[in-house]
């Protein structure tokens, strides 16, 4: 027999005023031990089924994962590439700040005005990346520190050539100075990095490791500048003076940036 | 009626243990749409019963949203545009979208819109399957008909 809206309407509002009167009485706590003891039940099916999902999901989540962390792989690679040339940036700045303060601490700024340069190139001379712009001319000494290093030769406007002290071309007056006393003499470059300190005469003292100054009298070179250390002397009666073997104290590449005293 | 109450106690432990959707909501929504029996307000209120228990919610929550659902398709039901399956996936999300801004108000959870059209989507494949399966083993009224002016 087809059921009436009538009928339907009864038989719905029967059941919502079950299903109301069931609401009431569970917020009272009516069906806490029906509810309990199906819960209970029905606990270990969820957490079978939980489990379950779990190990499934762990097995397709490696594709998900493995994009995602390619991803973050290159991301990361890109900026650790970015990270490496900030710091060699950085590193080399600290160096350039460290080098001036320390020739500063050596060198009096108020007596030398010093201009530094980066070495940009190194054959028979050294390339400097300054040049007459920055006030540079030729002559002028090259120190790092209270060492010298050479002399500028040719000087264009970015650019200068510096002849080392193991140049032929370089020769400069120099002194020893210890206990004994003081041998005078020509210092004068070798090719390689051999200097050889020349005319000096047989009763001036001088000895292996004994330091080399500049007299600082030819005008651009500054008194009292290191030039090298004594590694031999040659002592020839037959000879009229005596010569010495002088090592420079600085490896030139070790060198970053040197110093132009342009005053 | 046995593989409907089956399958609502299977939708009901997954709904509560893995799925975020309301898959109970879902199948009573696909088979009365797709049914041509009258409403199973009697298979909606047990379902809502149980689906109650596995959620920890009030045992009069469900039932009574799920008699109401049932109740409501039975009266869109009797409309002639029925037919159309956008009808049908209209009428779900309408409904199921009610049920959420319900759920919103008395239970405090939101739903977002995407799982209302994957439920709505959902919606429409059971009704489909439900009007399939059902199909192959229920020969249709008129059929019958047809043999008895025979004999």
């Amino acid at each position: 027999m087809p059921q009436t809206t009538l009928d339907n309407l009864r038989v719905f509002l029967t059941f919502s005023l079950i299903c109301l009167s069931i609401a009431l009485f569970d917020n009272m706590g009516f069906f806490n031990g029906f509810k309990g003891f199906f819960q209970k039940a029905t606990g270990p099916i969820q957490y079978g089924l939980y489990k379950q999902s779990l190990k499934l999901k762990d097995q397709f989540d490696f594709i998900f994962l493995a994009k995602k962390a390619y991803e973050e792989n290159q991301s990361l690679r890109l900026k650790n590439g970015e990270l490496l040339s900030e710091n060699s940036l950085l590193k080399k700045k600290l160096e350039e700040q460290e080098t001036l303060l320390s020739q500063q601490k050596t060198l009096d700024p108020g007596k030398f005005n010093l201009v530094p340069a980066k070495i940009i190139g190194l054959s028979r001379y050294l390339y400097l990346n300054k040049g007459s712009d920055d006030g540079l001319r030729a002559n002028q000494a090259v120190l790092v520190k209270d060492n010298l290093i050479g002399v500028l030769g040719e000087v264009d406007p970015k650019r200068s050539k510096v002849i080392v002290t193991s140049d032929p071309d370089f020769k400069v007056a120099a002194y020893v100075s210890d206990r004994d006393g003081r041998a005078r003499g020509v210092l004068t470059g070798q090719f390689g990095s051999e200097i050889l300190l020349d005319k000096m005469l047989h009763q001036e003292p001088i000895k292996t490791g004994d330091l080399v100054y500049s007299e600082g009298s030819e005008g651009n070179i500054p008194r009292g500048l290191i030039l090298g250390v004594v590694s031999e002397v040659k002592n020839l009666d037959n000879q009229i003076f005596k010569q010495a073997k002088v090592k420079p104290v600085f490896n030139i590449f070790d060198l970053d940036i040197v110093f132009v005293v342009t005053n | 009626m046995k593989t409907l109450y089956f399958l609502l106690i299977l939708a009901a432990f997954l709904q509560s243990s893995i799925l975020p959707l309301n898959l109970c909501l879902i199948i009573l929504i696909a088979q009365n749409f797709a049914s041509e029996r009258p409403q199973s307000l009697l298979v909606a209120f047990f379902a809502g019963i149980f689906l109650s228990i596995l959620t920890a919610q009030n045992l009069g929550f469900w039932p009574l949203i799920f008699i109401a659902v049932v109740e409501i398709i039975y009266l869109v039901k009797k409309l002639p545009l029925l037919a159309n399956s956008y009808v049908i996936f209209l009428g779900s999300f309408l409904i199921l979208g009610a049920v959420s801004a319900i759920e919103k108000l008395i239970l405090k959870s939101s739903v977002s819109t995407l799982s209302l059209f994957i439920s709505s989507f959902l919606v429409i494949v059971f009704h489909f399957l439900i009007k399939f399966f059902a199909g192959r083993y229920i020969t249709s009224s008129q059929l019958k008909l047809k043999i008895n002016e025979k004999i």
